[in-house]
């Protein structure tokens, strides 16, 4: 069966600038995925690459089996783009319903959708009506995914889908992206936000100017980063109790009854649970809190090798 | 007949937009009062031998026999085409004005986050520009007509001319307003500046009048000598776009209709051809 998408050894080049140099990757369908790396990596290329909007170098860029610039790959595809300009005099509504004439839908369909998709992105009947140059940024985005949505695509890439969005926003979109995904669309996800890819997606591809340097799902790639924990007691230990505790662990910081240390084997964590108690002392928590984050910043200055 | 429906929506997208721009309705209101100042400019001075027609005060036909009320249709056109495209700015002003504002309808589409937009869904590049331009065409066309409808109310009203042939001014124009439209929007979308495009319209422009006036010397006789280079010129250059060659046709006593649609053949490949350069050179592109 082909990959709902997919890259095979894509080059690209800006002038001297590389974008992408050989990157390759594939999703089955239903699969999504993420692309994290810092600014410039190239993920927005890779985005457009199988958007059809940019012509790869060198490489393949495929939807469906298809070349990503025919018209009838995109037929299967919604892309929002980073940064889309709509047409400012147009409300939201008309907008979505243009779209619709886009993809060949019959006017009651067209109606139907543009409300269905406004009440899922939570874009209010009073806002969609307003010319869109009245938007707010998050007004914006949440158009923009709907009008992404607008031909029930198969495949979504999505460049920066909650940019600009409100804690509200953000929630709502993560929702809707969980739900998209669970009725077994694929998804390429290119956003800065590791909660949304943690929430959302089942792999993440780490870029680092325009070549890969690490994939696999967010708990294997949190597992790479360093193992850190967050263990707060009921009461300051004294000296001689906190060093019994921490035996075996790497202590980081103390800070009265929080204890900060790093440790190798996450096993080791349950042997200075039972010596803080041994001592007389309660948990009031215990976490880690090396995430995704810290994982993903170690891999990207090269802390860990591919 | 899906891609008939695609270009119909792309081209409804830049009649509702330029529609809804702020200068439009003084738009509309300035070309009706030009019209209008235009037609009140008229003057017809009856004798009993004929009549003679004057543009503010200047003669612009020389003394003519007959009743102007009573003269034949394609005099009638005539007429009005020695006044408003020939002698007359109206014409030429109506079209430069018609360029300015629709410069940007194909343009436009291929800017950075409208290009994302549109060219990610199920449509080709050359769908876009047919597209646009054709709604740049349809503006233009509404536009001709308001002006052709206000002449013709115009001249009924002032001279008493109610001639129905006169809401064809307009649209006569439309084939020079096509070529240059088109060569701007292509010059636009090629270098990416709108600039650019409106200044390669009036280049263009600017080159039809010169090889009009070659032509017109080396007719005429002060220039004779240039009489094979004036040809080439005009072999070269679209003749729509330098001789209001429609205008001209329908100022013909007895046209021929083989010349009309000699003149329809070159108005279209002039039209078609920088488009089609530009969506081949825009299908080619990164966006």
């Amino acid at each position: 069966m082909c990959a709902a998408f997919a890259l095979e050894a894509v080059e690209k080049r800006y002038g001297r600038s590389v974008a992408l140099c050989g990157l390759s990757f594939r999703a089955e369908r239903g699969e999504s995925l993420a692309l994290v790396g810092p600014n410039g990596a190239g993920k927005s290329t890779a985005l457009k690459c199988l958007a059809g909007l940019v012509r790869p170098d060198a490489g393949r860029a495929l939807l469906g089996g298809r070349d990503a610039r025919s018209t009838e790959a995109r037929r299967v595809l919604g892309y929002l783009p980073e940064r889309p300009r709509y047409e400012e005099r147009c409300s939201g509504e008309e907008l979505l319903r243009r779209e619709g004439r886009l993809h060949a839908l019959e006017r009651a369909a067209r109606r139907r959708r543009a409300r269905d998709l406004l009440e899922r992105v939570g874009l209010p009947p009073e806002v969609a009506v307003r010319p869109v140059g009245t938007y707010s940024k998050g007004e914006r985005a949440r158009l923009g995914l709907a009008l992404s949505l607008v031909g029930d695509p198969q495949v979504l890439l999505l460049d920066e889908p909650t940019d600009g969005l409100d804690l509200i926003g953000r929630r709502a979109v993560r929702t809707l992206l969980q739900e998209l995904r669970a009725d077994g669309r694929s998804l390429l996800l290119n956003s800065h936000s590791l909660v949304e890819v943690e929430a959302c997606c089942e792999r993440v591809i780490v870029l680092r100017s325009g070549r890969e340097v690490a994939q696999g799902s967010p708990e294997a790639l949190r597992a790479r980063g360093p193992q850190r924990w967050l263990l707060r007691l009921t009461a300051p230990p004294a000296p001689q109790v906190r060093e019994r505790i921490c035996e075996g662990l790497e202590l980081l910081e103390t800070d009265g009854p929080v204890l900060r240390f790093a440790v190798e084997d996450p096993a080791l964590v349950d042997g200075a649970i039972d010596r803080a108690r041994s001592a007389g002392l309660g948990i009031r928590e215990l976490r880690p809190e090396g995430g995704l984050e810290e994982a993903l910043a170690d891999i990207l200055a090269g802390g860990f090798p591919a | 007949m899906r891609r008939l429906g695609l270009w119909a929506l792309l081209a409804h997208d830049v009649l509702r937009l330029t529609w809804r721009r702020r200068h439009f309705g003084a738009l509309l209101v300035a070309g009706g009062l030009a019209t209008l100042g235009a037609v009140c400019g008229v003057d017809i001075e009856r004798s009993a031998v004929g009549y003679r027609l004057s543009f503010f005060g200047a003669e612009v036909l020389p003394p003519r026999p007959g009743d102007p009320r009573v003269v034949p249709l394609a005099q009638a056109l005539a007429l009005v085409h020695v006044l408003f495209v020939r002698a007359g700015l109206a014409a030429s002003f109506g079209i430069a004005l018609g360029l300015l504002v629709c410069a940007d309808a194909v343009p436009r589409a291929f800017g950075p986050g409208r290009a994302e937009l549109l060219l990610s869904r199920p449509l080709g590049v050359g769908d876009v520009v047919v597209g646009r331009f054709l709604g740049a065409l349809a503006f233009a066309l509404v536009h001709s007509l308001w002006v052709s409808v206000l002449l013709f109310v115009g001249f009924g009203l002032r001279l008493g001319l109610w001639h129905p042939p006169l809401l064809l001014l307009g649209p006569t124009l439309l084939p020079k307003f096509a070529v240059l439209l088109s060569l701007c929007a292509s010059a636009a979308v090629l270098a990416r500046s709108l600039l650019l495009g409106i200044a390669c319209a009036g280049l263009a422009w600017a080159c039809s009048f010169g090889v009009n006036m070659l032509e017109h010397a080396a007719h005429e006789g002060p220039l004779a000598s240039l009489e094979d280079v004036a040809r080439w010129a005009q072999r070269l250059f679209p003749q729509v776009a330098h001789q209001d060659a429609f205008a001209a046709w329908t100022c013909a006593q007895d046209p021929p209709v083989s010349d009309l649609a000699g003149l329809a053949l070159q108005a279209l490949v002039w039209t078609a051809l920088p488009l089609v350069a530009a969506a081949l050179v825009a299908a080619r592109r990164d966006h």
